[in-house]
């Protein structure tokens, strides 16, 4: 008897499921204190979508591959520090931002000056020869800067997303010029993601679509420092530099797994629905 | 762009102080060496015990050209 009661709550009158949220996407919501109907339901699409029960996605499970997410949504630092992996508070990649940021339902706004996130995901435990990582952002206006990344030195093992105009490239995991490797960009905003399948390839998709293709040896790393947003971190002195002055929607990686080039267009699909449910899409 | 000079103990104190709620200070040098803050550090800054960043001089900020070697 108690057990048909229980359905008659779940179960609408037509026999149809109620639209719950995802359990993940709820306690998400309610960690980062989302108060707006609009970013709730983004949210929860978001969830489903890279779980493979979403409009964009029926199929893949990235959810489960990510390492860590960052949704930015709330409009306040309180609500863009957590991770959307295995959302708590006591997540070990949740951000601490420090310097010159402001926060709006855009995302965050990096000042270009002093401005970053701390992930707290060290250098050290990614894998060399598979992950990925992505970022969103808005503006679309080159300089030097790095959205996503670390940099050991003196070895110079680089592993970010930004432009600089050093343009070099000198082997493993070093990109630079452009927005990764050797291209130039005139469109650099949108979703870029980084992605190592096999070695010696690195691939980089722009919006979902592949755009350039490098090879190189990856090399091994001890290094222990963590990866920034909004700048980039130097294993050497624990500093960050190249800060960036772009309002970012969307962050991820995901170590030890990678995407086909039929999964970066999902996954970008995903990503793209979140934010035009927002209004902040490019 | 303006931005916020700092003594050597202002900036001390400032070191791993939240100026909001998970955001923190983040003093850096500029291209003279001075300690700087942000614009954005200091017009978000409500704590009352730091509200004396308001009061500090404004210079125009020339970076330090970063460099990745």
């Amino acid at each position: 008897m108690f057990a048909n009661r229980r359905k008659t709550i779940l179960f609408s009158n037509n026999n149809k499921p109620k639209n719950l949220f995802d359990v993940d996407a709820l306690a998400f919501i309610n960690l980062a204190g989302i108060t707006s109907s609009a970013e709730k339901t983004a949210i929860d699409n978001l969830y489903k979508n890279l779980k493979g029960v979403g409009a964009q996605n029926t199929v893949h499970d990235f959810y489960t591959n990510l390492t860590a997410f960052y949704p930015f949504a709330g409009g306040k630092a309180s609500s863009f520090i957590y991770n959307g992996k295995n959302p708590s508070a006591s997540n070990p990649y949740n951000l601490t931002f420090a310097g010159g940021v402001t926060y709006s339902t855009n995302g965050a706004k990096f000042n270009g000056t002093n401005g970053f996130a701390d992930t707290f995901i060290p250098q050290n435990a990614m894998q060399r020869n598979l992950n990925g990582f992505s970022v969103y952002f808005i503006e679309n206006n080159a300089r030097s800067e790095t959205q996503f990344g670390h940099l050991s030195r003196p070895s110079f093992i680089k592993t970010n997303i930004g432009y600089t105009a050093l343009k070099q490239w000198n082997g493993a995991d070093k990109f630079s010029g452009g927005v990764v490797g050797t291209t130039i960009y005139t469109n650099i905003n949108g979703l870029t993601r980084v992605n190592r399948s096999t070695s010696p390839n690195y691939r980089v998709y722009k919006n979902g679509i592949q755009t350039e293709l490098v090879t190189a040896a990856s090399e091994a790393n001890t290094d222990t420092t963590t990866f920034t947003i909004g700048s980039i971190r130097l294993g050497d002195t624990n500093g960050t530099t190249f800060y960036c002055d772009k309002t970012i929607c969307y962050a991820e990686i995901s170590n030890g797994h990678s995407l086909s080039a039929a999964q970066e267009l999902i996954y970008y699909n995903c990503i793209q629905q979140y934010q035009t449910e927002q209004g902040r899409q490019v | 762009m303006i931005v916020y000079l700092l003594t050597e103990k202002q900036k001390n104190e400032l070191v791993g102080v939240e100026f909001i709620q998970d955001n923190y200070y983040n003093p850096i040098q500029d291209f003279y060496d001075n300690w700087i803050i942000s614009s954005e550090e200091v017009e978000q800054t409500t704590n009352k015990n730091y509200l004396w960043v308001k009061d500090l001089p404004q210079i125009e900020y020339k970076p330090k050209q970063p460099n990745e070697k």
